[in-house]
């Protein structure tokens, strides 16, 4: 199959649906009676993880039965509008949150997983975050010289490249602040091909530049045959003994609720769980999957995010152009023992604007007012590297869904705090009029010196302290000893035979950089390994 | 520190915990049903909020807008209808949970005993209209709460409330934002809308 490029005028995987593979995908509204189907392998998940697995999987002549909560939505049905976008494509409609409200969740929920709606920012694993799993998980394999060569495959693959066009002003003002602080901006890398620089990635590419896994993985996996359920939840894994045969599932309808009335077996030899760091722990908890040294689901991260909002004197407009293009690591990995963060920005439209500003009425509106003038900075916590920043735990509600617990820590919020500072010290320093944490408790200042004033009060709790996240990470550790994880360094899990397990819950602490390239090479190793192993 | 006690003390206990409290049990019986029991009416196709449901939003909305809540009674009306239709919408695409703790919330406020726990003397007994000052306080005070299941009250309604109403490219102009670029589509579709 052709690469896929840049163009608002064609759907090729729409196309390819309505024609060639149509009959080898069904979706659960279209589901009317019980079945069972077989194939060499399932695989659980089409994000990132499932989408590097299925395709070397398929590669490998494994006939492939891929199932997906989320609906297959293609480019023709994505028209850049948040209210479409949010139910449609992201988990319980872009308002998922942790157990106690705390951290506000985005995590992808279609065909394509989270590389559907993410920005496309592409980092390999920071050589340090290898290092501390080298030392302090016992993953001795995992050096920079073995993934290279995983990371320049998935580089070539999806056309990962440092964005070559300029940054829009929102990601300039950072690279600019930076600058005036003598920090050191970098440009980001990317995941697109033909990228008409819009600034609607998160709510699907309409242009298929983006090489998502619907872009990417797809069309590979249905040309070697694969066969596609969308809008179907994998209930539990099948097994005799402790040997895994296969997934139960259930259709859901068009607004995602379960089908229980209709029973769905996909028996495998191999099943693979990539249902991402919430959704993999869950699916193995309802399977009341052994868990002997209570790793399951335990040591979840976030990246916990805190954001800084500044208004300028002229339009920032940052909702236009590519939205992530400029990154800041300087207080990535400090020298003093606390969490370390890394700054960004996010891109901001009307929707999601207003419902991150915590506050109501007036206040509220004088925000939304200055729409178009608007820069946010954010600071992604590196969580899991230290005792003060454990992770939180993924549990189940009464109805089997899940919930991820996830208390903030003194530790986080000492970080937030000097975030908060950082970043609006570098606004100002960009030429912003004002800036303000976005936090119920802040107001906007004009100097840094009334920043730190109000900051030092500040209280870090989420009830207060706006704190999102858009990386879901860890939960089934990897590990070569039982006792410290979910699977073996195969990625294969400890006590059940011919399962896997292969997305961003391996990872045993967060990455420190936007996971997506780390999943990626991560996987494709691991999926390699286990083709190979299955006889593929 | 703070947290500690009330994340363990106070924010597990949900608004489930709270019905009971209130004795408003028959509520928690039907959870699914909803307020759907008016959806023969002649103005049915409500999936999720009944007429009381109705009410409330109506009650918080302009508060929570001010001040870009119409004051004209007619443009006021014709706001409200498109809030609430699309705040049914947007129920129906949250998991189950969180449709049975708002379902839980909006019954607890439909009645005294569930008001006088929630929003204390700020709406007395039997009083069915809120004012914009007291709605605007009864958010202060749930936003401020120390409470989780207040917090969590707030949030529900601040966010869909907000969602609904700048979700909808009727308020992009005068924030300035003139909405997604146009692309040249050829011969695709893009009628737009939610397809199954």
């Amino acid at each position: 199959m052709n690469e896929i490029h840049g163009d608002p005028g064609q759907d090729p995987i729409g196309a390819g649906f309505d024609g060639p593979w149509r009959a080898r995908h069904r979706a659960g509204p279209d589901i009317h009676a019980s079945e069972s189907v077989e194939a060499d392998v399932v695989v659980v998940g089409t994000g990132a993880g499932g989408g590097v697995a299925a395709e070397r999987l398929s590669r490998a002549g494994l006939s492939v039965i891929w199932l997906e909560e989320g609906p297959l939505r293609t480019s023709r049905d994505f028209h850049m509008l948040e209210r479409e976008a949010y139910p449609d494509l992201y988990q319980e409609a872009a308002g998922r949150r942790s157990r106690d409200g705390g951290v506000g969740i985005l995590q992808g929920r279609a065909v394509g997983g989270s590389t559907l709606v993410n920005w496309t920012t592409s980092f390999r694993t920071p050589s340090e975050t290898l290092a501390h799993w080298r030392e302090e998980h016992g993953l001795s394999h995992l050096t920079d010289a073995y993934l290279a060569p995983w990371f320049a495959a998935m580089e070539a693959w999806l056309n990962i490249a440092p964005w070559a066009a300029a940054p829009n002003r929102h990601n300039q003002l950072l690279a600019d602040g930076a600058v005036a602080q003598g920090l050191h901006p970098r440009v980001i890398a990317r995941n697109v091909r033909g990228c008409w620089n819009l600034g609607y990635c998160g709510m699907g590419c309409p242009t298929n530049a983006k090489q998502s896994m619907l872009v990417a993985a797809l069309p590979r996996v249905m040309a070697q045959g694969g066969q596609l359920y969308s809008r179907v939840r994998a209930e539990h894994l099948l097994r005799q003994g402790d040997r895994v045969t296969g997934v139960a599932a259930h259709p859901l309808d068009d607004r995602g609720r379960v089908r229980r009335e209709i029973s769905l077996k996909f028996q495998a030899r191999h099943v693979v769980v990539a249902a991402g760091a919430i959704g993999s722990p869950a699916l193995l908890l309802r399977s009341g999957a052994p868990d002997p040294h209570g790793c399951l689901g335990r040591r979840t991260f976030l990246h916990p995010v805190v954001l800084s909002v500044a208004r300028f004197p002229d339009p920032v407009a940052a909702h236009q152009g590519a939205p992530q293009s400029i990154y800041v690591d300087d207080f990535l990995w400090p020298g003093d023992g606390s969490v370390g963060y890394k700054l960004e920005v996010p891109p901001i439209h009307p929707l999601i604007a207003s419902v991150v500003m915590g506050d109501f009425g007036a206040a509220h509106r004088q925000f939304m007012e200055a729409f178009e003038y608007q820069q946010v900075v954010i600071a992604l916590a590196r969580d899991g590297f230290q005792p003060g920043a454990p992770g939180g735990q993924v549990q189940l509600d009464h109805h089997g869904d899940p919930v991820l617990d996830y208390p903030l820590t003194p530790a986080l919020g000492e970080t937030f705090r000097r975030a908060w500072q950082t970043m609006g010290e570098l606004q100002l320093a960009a030429g912003a009029r004002s800036v303000s944490p976005v936090h119920l408790d802040a107001r906007p200042v004009t100097t840094a010196h009334a920043l730190r004033r109000m900051v030092a009060d500040l209280p870090w709790q989420g009830g207060r302290a706006r704190v999102v996240s858009a990386h879901v990470m860890g939960g089934c550790a990897l590990s070569p000893e039982p006792r410290r994880g979910v699977t073996d360094s195969r990625g294969r899990h400890h006590q059940w035979q011919n399962l896997s397990i292969l997305d961003g819950s391996l990872f045993p602490t967060s990455i420190g950089a936007n996971p997506q390239l780390s999943v990626y090479g991560l996987c494709a190793a691991l999926a390699d390994g286990l083709a190979r192993e299955l006889g593929g | 520190m703070r947290p500690t006690l009330s994340r363990r003390g106070f924010l597990r206990l949900s608004v489930f915990a709270l019905t009971a409290l209130a004795g408003s049990g028959a509520i928690l019986s039907r959870p699914d049903m909803g307020g759907g029991e008016d959806s023969l009416s002649q103005e049915g196709g409500w999936k999720f909020l009944g007429p009381a449901d109705r009410e409330l939003i109506s009650a918080f909305a302009p508060a929570l807008l001010f001040p870009c809540w119409p004051r004209e009674p007619a443009a006021a009306a014709g706001e409200l209808a498109r809030l609430l239709r699309g705040v049914d919408t947007a129920v129906g695409y949250l998991p189950r949970r969180s449709q049975e703790e708002l379902r839980q919330l909006l019954g607890l406020l439909a009645r005294p005993s569930g008001r006088l726990l929630l929003c204390a003397g700020r709406w007395a007994g039997r009083r069915p209209r809120l004012d914009d000052g007291s709605a605007a306080a009864i958010l202060t005070a749930w936003r401020d709460a120390a409470w989780g299941v207040l917090q969590a009250a707030y949030a529900g309604l601040h966010d869909l409330i907000m969602a609904v109403w700048y979700g909808d490219p009727g308020h992009w102009a005068e924030l300035g934002y003139s909405g997604p670029p146009s692309l040249p589509r050829g011969s695709l579709d893009t009628r737009g809308g939610l397809g199954g």
